[in-house]
């Protein structure tokens, strides 16, 4: 519930300041938003898993955030950026989908 | 026995004299199946202290080998099972999970972060329960944790997605620039040779209203001509005013006739008399009992009263030369007066019947 409303609490700040996000983070922002989504999926497959750890849900969020933006980063420098972040893209939304499976097994048995 | 056909047991044709050091060897090689010594029952006695070692060993083997395997099991199952680094539990089995953390978890023992029982593979009631368990707001700092990031990926997502609704093109990747760029230029292109065909198609069709309104333009005046001459339309202009009385007789037909083609041959262009309008069919003829002039079927009498247009000098003269029109007129015994007038007005109209035999020859070419 307290995680459902700290979501809620982001929106509504994100909606209220209206954050203008830095020009050189801009290309990282959507991957990283994708990889933080596959963390919350991970975590919450994990949760049903019964081997929910906040230390590694941290862990894995903010690591999972910074890898992606590294990559796109690397993409970036070697000219192959969007080849690049459509590959991690791709990546982490197939992860999202097997953990979405994993959890919909978990709740729904099939 | 199961070993005693293995092709790895060395020790099967084995002899009383040196039955310790392979027991021990086949010990090392192969810890499983040195405990069941069994199988060379003869030698019990002799081998007892090479095979309580080589249990003690094997046995130890196994306990560390077992153990160390499983762990590793567990923890290559655990990977593969949720395939995912992402809030999972990396040593399950081992005691290496920080005191700080196990603390925090064994206080709430509610709190799905338990790492083994049956909580590892729960029953379908049990992920709800596990779910609406981990709803339930508590002060943990799991909960916290997982506001706080749940938080900030709620604040990126509203900031991607008011970038995205911007869509400026700084934040655009150079090749995707290019891109664009060339989409614009071809689209551009695109409009401008629509643009083209546009205006030729507009200048066609201006040219052709010109035409049209051209053809209008002189329909319009042919046909205000052609009404005049038929009698069609009324109208006005210079011209004559002839008055013939009859004081001393009566004007023949004829002699009204004759005026009317001597006003003709002087150019008049629209001729009244009296309410009838007089054109190219119009006749003359005298009536049965006598008295007036019958003029297109209808009956008229004196005094006959001319409206013409037309040149009122010419016309005037025409009709004034000796042997005449107007002495015509005297000759009957009637008296004529010409009075030229600057703009006569000739308002009778006559319907122009609809050509029944007769049609336009079609234009050629």
């Amino acid at each position: 519930m307290i995680a459902v409303l700290g979501l809620v609490i982001g929106v509504v700040a994100g909606l209220v300041f209206e954050p203008t996000v830095p020009v050189s983070l801009q290309p990282y922002l959507p991957i990283a938003v994708v990889a933080a989504l596959d963390a919350l999926f991970g975590g919450l497959r994990a949760l049903l898993d019964g081997i929910f750890d906040d230390r590694v849900f941290l862990v894995s969020f903010l690591s999972n955030v910074v890898v992606a933006a590294l990559i796109v980063f690397l993409g970036d420098q070697l000219g192959v950026g969007s080849q690049l972040s459509t590959g991690v893209v791709v990546v982490l939304g197939i992860r999202i989908f097997s953990n979405a499976a994993a959890i919909r097994r978990h709740l729904f048995k099939a | 026995m199961s070993m005693s056909g293995n092709p790895f047991e060395p020790s099967a044709p084995r002899g009383p004299s040196d039955a310790a050091a392979p027991a021990e060897d086949a010990a090392v090689l192969d810890d499983a199946a040195v405990p069941d010594d069994a199988a060379v029952p003869e030698n019990a006695a002799e081998l007892e202290p090479a095979a309580v070692l080589d249990d003690a060993a094997a046995r130890e083997d196994t306990a560390l080998f077992g153990d160390a395997a499983r762990a590793d099991d567990a923890a290559i199952l655990d990977h593969g099972e949720v395939s995912d680094d992402a809030a999972l539990r990396d040593e399950p089995t081992s005691t290496g999970v920080p005191v700080l953390f196990g603390a925090d978890i064994d206080h709430d023992p509610t709190d799905p972060v338990v790492p083994d029982g049956p909580a590892r593979h729960p029953a379908p009631p049990g992920a709800w329960h596990t779910l609406l368990r981990a709803l339930r707001p508590r002060g943990t700092r799991a909960q916290v944790l997982t506001a706080v990031l749940c938080g900030l990926l709620g604040f990126a997502v509203v900031a991607q997605v008011r970038l995205t609704h911007d869509t400026s093109l700084s934040t655009l990747r150079q090749s995707d620039l290019v891109e664009i760029l060339d989409q614009a230029t071809r689209q551009g292109d695109e409009l401008q040779r629509e643009a083209a065909a546009l205006e030729q198609t507009r200048q066609e069709l201006e040219s052709g209203s010109n035409s049209r309104q051209a053809a209008l333009d002189a329909a319009t005046r042919s046909a205000a001509t052609q009404g005049i001459l038929t009698g069609r339309l009324p109208a006005e202009g210079p011209g004559i005013v002839v008055t013939l009385t009859e004081p001393d007789g009566s004007i023949r037909p004829l002699t009204l006739l004759n005026f009317l083609e001597e006003l003709r041959n002087s150019g008049a262009e629209a001729v009244q008399l009296n309410d009838q309008r007089l054109t190219a069919s119009s006749y003359f003829v005298a009536p049965a009992d006598g008295g007036g002039v019958v003029v297109d079927g209808a009956t008229l009498h004196a005094p006959y009263r001319w409206i013409v247009i037309g040149d009122a000098d010419v016309m005037a003269t025409a009709l004034e030369i000796p042997g005449g029109a107007l002495a015509s007129v005297r000759n009957d015994g009637g008296r004529g007066s010409v009075l030229r007038k600057v703009l006569v007005s000739v308002t009778a109209t006559r319907s122009v019947p609809t050509p029944v035999n007769a049609t336009p020859v079609p234009p050629k070419g």
